[in-house]
């Protein structure tokens, strides 16, 4: 699991450094990532890890405080960085974003499940 | 995007004046979440991989 792991990554970064890389706050293109360090959030707790973390990425970890609550914490503190309004018009089928000037047509599949 | 983990990592006090460039894996019982961060800003397509 934690070549696994560690392949992705590699994959995941590769793959960003070879286009230009988009952030909520700016373009940076040319940009190649170089990370620094790797945070381990989740349930696993660091004493339980069946599988040693810095061999695998070579890069200091840190556990943040809380890291086994962290998504419960990411969803109270997130800072905003947009906001819009989305209006599902289910009679017309249409989604309207008023900020965005959008309108677009959905499928009758659009509320029966999967990721958004 | 994945804001938890993002977010979560974002909030934490002693990472408040994070400028790095960083990986955040947020391991769950059957998924790893992989977040990518340039200059401390997550990016905004992570994947995740099944564990």
């Amino acid at each position: 699991m934690a070549v696994i792991i560690s392949d992705q990554v590699r994959q995941i970064l590769d793959e960003i450094n070879n286009k230009p890389v988009y952030t909520i706050h700016e373009l940076l293109e040319g940009k190649i990532i170089q990370p620094k360090i790797l945070y381990v959030v989740g349930r696993t707790r660091r004493r339980s890890a069946p599988w040693s973390l810095p061999k695998i990425c070579d890069i200091p970890i840190r556990y943040p405080e809380h890291s086994e609550v962290a998504n419960a914490l990411g969803a109270a503190l997130a800072r905003t960085t947009a906001e819009m309004t989305i209006l599902a018009d289910t009679e017309r089928r249409e989604l309207i974003i008023g900020e965005e000037g959008l309108r677009e047509s959905y499928s009758p599949q659009f509320f029966s499940g999967g990721r958004h | 995007m994945h804001s938890g983990p993002a977010a979560g990592i974002m909030g934490d006090p002693g990472d408040a004046g994070m400028k790095e460039d960083a990986i955040a894996l947020d391991i769950g019982g059957t998924t790893t979440d992989i977040s990518v961060f340039a200059d401390g800003v997550p990016l905004l397509e992570p994947s995740g991989v099944d564990n």
